[in-house]
């Protein structure tokens, strides 16, 4: 066992915090042996996401695409879909999921090549044999763990009904049908559930099966393969060498790569780029199909990045480099000819830097017409600094231009400066300002056009980190100063660490996300470094015994 | 108005659905979807409520716009006072159904809007509930709505109020309507196949074969609630996890073979089969109308008891078309500029487009009532007069975006126990409006007497007494 132990709040609080965050970052999986991470509270049936749902049933019914399934969206309140310990089911989720299992138990079972794939190679010959057999085999992939013989006895009572629901089929293929429709309706397909060790102390280790399926959704946003089954069944899980050959194994399929885009997708809510518009007098280069090229552009830019260059958080904030289609070279201005596929572009290093200067992003936090240096510096507090802004009461809109001339930047000074610092945070005026060459669809601008007159834009400022206080002139300045913060390397795991552990993040993860994060800036851990530091905690792989209550009122949603 | 009434059909009348969801669909019937013969059964008539909510504002006097929206004179309405006098009025669109309305003027929206003004003000349409703060544009209601407060009174166990929505999941500002419970919102379904389908399941089947249906449905339904009942019993498990574990068996259902049935129109059908990308702005108010389809024929079998319908996004940016010109977005039409902010290129005669989309959001809440009208009810009348449709803007005017005298538009009597046929000048909180509706419906306090004290407890108790029988 990984740690038998048990810790007290207090050994943690007195000691290992201080030594670690204090020390050398050390190497991946530094905690192991000198310090101790405790988890936080947990929902014991944290509810599959619907992203989970559909790779999942994808891959337990071997299909060879996406299972296309209709489920009513939820109800996210945090920044990711994966909270399940917060997803709940009512009557019409109930009523998509019974739909959508008697289909994909149709679809897996109607064709005997798709009925060939899922059925286990060891299966008798024998007729009376085969149920258990199948169930058995089968169900110990659907629940993620091996089935309790009440279990594979309630499936045996299923199975025969099979024939007479189904009566134009081969009996067998029924009963599997019949089997599938169950399972996939099961509290032990829809939820991770985590019973199976008994506590000691303040903590419940979980048994290699819980961790599993903790690493495949957190990972994979799927449920385990067939190798890490077999680590499972072997015991392998909860030993540090079987599974940091797992994790390792894990980081370097493809599916994490889906999953690290995925992530990114989320944190920085392309999702909405979607919705976004302008018009195309004012912005010649928008059409209607720039917002699915500005998801495209990140999406591309994160995998190639993660994947393909040295995989840093730094590189994400500063690389000069990004990736256009036809629609996206339009609003950089390039030269050359686009197609339809993302190809690498570099940019004008002075101008732009990272992920925080793409069209989308840029597009998404301003108006329609103009830039909108609070929101964008609202987002890199929030979402960059990890800083939970108070919310600011009743907010005045930025009042109508009147008067001579200003530049956007000149207006919200004065209406920021009426406010206050009691109701507009310090922070977000110079951080936003430093995006002041980028108008309302993130083309570079060395002027800004009001009422006919060019007025210069002044993107300087000046702000003071936890290293000290740093000037920039423009994003790209800020970016880089931004990359070697180690707030934002801290947020950034932190913000990793509620996506992997699939719940919000608390004041007993500090430090733990701030191990990863210090890894990320001065050690120069990849992403995939950072993600794997967090998933070889011991926090990870057990559970807290103080029950998880629910999610703060009011959600986190920006 | 005179229209042809839908009435019962038998089974073999029930129709295929072709190509939702990539599959041939074909339509057994469901518990609920039975057509209800409460009068004989000597129980309490049912009665329906739906909300339709319209973002943006509308265009009524404000500053030195003019009145394009209510009629001229309040007092009782008529059909030929509407189509005549008031004509230019966006309300018109509604004369048809003049001795069936309640038209209230200076419904208040009851509290502020700190952040976002769309984003605030929908969790209050049918909570009259403070939002939580500082949540930008997505603000959570501290208090339960109507419809679920209808449904959990007045339901059946299971069942969730419909909740629906014509627009882009991929809003800024989603939907907000419906709230099961202080902060937890309900999703809303975009689609209108995807909500018949959970009406009505896949298989088509004769009854007959519904009996296999319901017996293997309960076979597999016995097995899995048997196992979360058995997970239940874990001692361990925190109050949270019991609480959302319940929840999820409490909403498993089993199937009821019955022989007599309501149907959907064939032609109604037919168009929810042929509708794809749901979402999408050319398709906004096709998808509004077959939500009403939906709506309407659930009330007509007592599916539901109450439902919400919400047009477009937050600050619906729906592209609408008029007499065959697409208008700009209807946000920006509201601002008066090509922008969502205070600042843009000014739009031609706004005001007027305003005017227009007006009118074509209040001729397609005609289409439910029409459908609403067509469904003969059991007790005499039409379902419609079984209802309140409410037709709703989360806005009082355009430019201010000011929760000053919203719209709240009243069509049917709901089972004779709200007056119609008037347009009232009133001086009420939205809450005030819902305690009136919900106990209309059928709704009780804790004594067992009229709902008063839905929405805040800072708010004013009590309803509008005016539109009580």
């Amino acid at each position: 066992m990984r740690r038998s132990q048990a810790l007290s709040i207090a050994l943690l609080l007195s000691g290992c915090v201080g030594t670690v965050e204090e020390g050398p970052a050390g190497p991946p999986g530094s905690c192991r042996g000198e310090c101790v991470d405790l988890p936080a509270p947990t929902s014991q049936i944290a509810r599959l996401s619907h992203r989970q749902w559909e790779n999942a049933t994808r891959d337990l019914l071997r299909l060879t695409d996406p299972s296309g399934a209709v489920l009513l969206g939820d109800d996210e309140t945090g920044l990711f879909d994966n909270a399940g310990g917060d997803l709940s089911v009512g009557a019409s989720l109930w009523q998509d999921y019974q739909r959508e299992s008697e289909r994909l138990a149709e679809r897996a079972t109607i064709d005997p090549i798709a009925l060939a794939r899922i059925l286990p190679a060891d299966l008798p010959t024998d007729a009376t044999a085969r149920p258990r057999a199948f169930v058995t085999a089968f169900g110990a992939r659907a629940y993620r763990r091996p089935l309790t013989s009440a279990e594979i006895d309630a499936y045996l009572v299923l199975f025969p009904n099979g024939p007479v629901a189904y009566p134009d089929m081969d009996p067998f293929a029924s009963g599997v049908r019949i089997s599938i429709e169950a399972m996939l309706q099961s509290v032990n397909f829809l939820y991770r559930v985590e019973v199976g060790a008994a506590p000691s102390g303040n903590v419940a280790p979980l048994t290699d099966y819980e961790i599993a399926s903790r690493l495949a959704f957190a990972l994979w946003d799927t449920m385990p393969d067939d190798e890490l089954f077999d680590a499972a069944a072997a015991s392998m899980l909860t030993n540090d060498v079987g599974l940091d050959a797992q994790i390792d194994r894990m980081l370097a399929d493809e599916r994490a790569r889906t999953m690290i885009v995925s992530f990114h997708d989320q944190l920085l809510g392309t999702s909405h780029y979607l919705d976004l518009s302008r018009s195309t007098t004012l912005f010649p280069e928008f059409s209607s199909t720039l917002p699915a090229a500005m998801v495209g552009e990140t999406a591309a830019f994160v995998s190639h990045v993660v994947f393909d260059d040295d995989g840093s958080l730094e590189t994400l904030l500063t690389a000069p480099y990004t990736y256009v289609d036809q629609d996206i070279a339009r609003v950089y201005g390039l030269g050359g000819t686009y197609g339809d596929a993302f190809v690498r572009a570099d940019l004008d290093p002075t101008e732009r830097a990272g992920l925080l200067t793409q069209i989308g992003f840029l597009t998404s936090n301003a108006t329609s017409t103009e830039s909108d240096p609070i929101h964008r510096g609202i987002y890199l507090v929030r979402r960059v600094m990890c800083v939970d802004l108070e919310p600011p009461g009743m907010v005045a809109p930025l009042p109508a231009a009147m008067g001579p001339p200003e530049t956007m930047r000149q207006r919200v000074e004065e209406h920021t400066n009426t406010c206050g610092a009691g109701c507009h945070d310090t922070r977000i005026n110079p951080l936003g300002f430093a995006f002041e060459h980028f108008d309302a669809l993130g083309r570079f601008r060395d002027f800004e056009r009001v009422a006919g007159t060019d007025l210069p834009i002044d993107a300087s400022s000046s702000i003071t980190l936890s290293t000290g206080p740093i000037a920039y002139d423009g994003a790209a300045e800020l970016a880089h100063a931004l990359a070697a913060e180690p707030s934002v390397h801290d947020c950034y795991a932190r913000h990793w660490l509620e996506y992997t552990y699939g719940r919000a993040s608390t004041a007993l993860d500090e430090r733990i996300a701030r191990r990863a994060g210090r890894g990320s800036r001065l050690e120069g851990l990849s992403v995939r470094e950072v993600v794997r530091e967090l998933v070889t905690s011991p926090a990870f792989s057990e559970r807290s015994t103080t029950p998880y209550e629910g999610p703060p009122l009011g959600g986190s949603a920006p | 108005m005179t229209t042809a009434k839908k009435t019962v059909s038998p089974f073999s009348r029930r129709r295929f659905l072709v190509g939702a969801a990539g599959a041939t669909m074909a339509l057994p019937f469901l518990e609920g979807l039975h057509r209800p013969d409460h009068a004989s059964a000597g129980v309490d008539r049912a009665r329906f409520a739906v909300w339709v909510r319209v973002g943006n504002g509308v265009q009524q006097a404000w500053d030195t716009e003019p009145e394009s929206f209510w009629p001229r004179t309040p007092g009782a309405l008529t059909t030929a006072g509407m189509m005549a006098t008031d004509a230019d009025r966006a309300t018109s669109e509604l004369a048809a159904y003049a001795d069936r309305l309640t038209l209230l003027r200076g419904v208040n929206r009851p509290f502020g809007t700190p952040n976002c003004g769309h984003a605030e003000s929908i969790p209050q349409c049918l909570t009259g509930a403070q939002v939580s703060p500082g949540t930008a544009n997505d603000p959570r209601a501290l208090g339960q709505s109507a419809d679920w407060r209808i449904v959990d009174q007045l339901g059946t166990a299971g069942v969730e109020p419909m909740t629906l929505m014509a627009g882009p999941s991929s809003a800024y500002i989603a939907e907000g309507l419906s709230w099961r419970d202080a902060n937890v919102r309900t999703p809303a379904e975009r689609s209108p196949a995807n909500q018949y389908m959970r009406m009505m399941g896949l298989t088509m089947a004769p009854p007959e074969v519904q009996r296999q249906l319901a017996a293997r449905r309960l076979s597999v339904n016995d097995l899995v609630r048997g196992e979360m009942n058995a997970l239940l019993g874990r001692s361990e498990l925190s109050r949270w996890d019991r609480r959302r574990l319940e929840q999820h068996r409490d909403a498993i259902r089993d199937l009821e073979v019955r022989t007599m049935s309501c149907d959907l129109d064939p032609a109604v059908a037919g168009r929810i089969a042929a509708m794809t990308g749901p979402e999408g702005n050319d398709v906004r108010l096709e998808v509004v109308r077959l939500h009403m389809d939906l709506i309407a024929f659930a009330f007509s079998c007592d599916y539901v008891r109450a439902a919400t319908l919400q047009v477009g996004e937050g600050n619906d940016q729906t592209m609408y078309t008029v007499d065959g010109s697409v208008l700009p977005r209807f946000h920006w039409i509201s601002h008066r500029i090509y922008a969502d902010g205070a600042e843009g290129e000014t739009i031609p005669d706004a005001v007027s487009l305003h005017h227009q989309v007006d009118r074509l959001q209040l001729q397609t809440f005609a289409y439910l009532l029409e459908q609403l009208d067509s469904y003969a009810s059991a007790y005499g009348g039409t379902v419609l007069d079984d209802s309140v449709a409410v037709w709703l803007n989360d806005l009082g005017a355009g430019p201010p975006h000011s929760g000053h005298n919203v719209p709240w538009l009243l069509a049917g009597g709901c089972g004779g126990r709200l007056r119609t046929g008037h347009f009232l000048d009133v001086d009420v909180q939205i809450n005030q409006v819902l305690n009136t509706i919900v106990t209309a419906v059928g709704c009780t306090n804790d004594g067992g007497g009229p709902v008063d004290d839905f929405g805040d407890a800072s708010l004013p108790s009590g309803g509008v007494d005016e539109i009580v029988v």
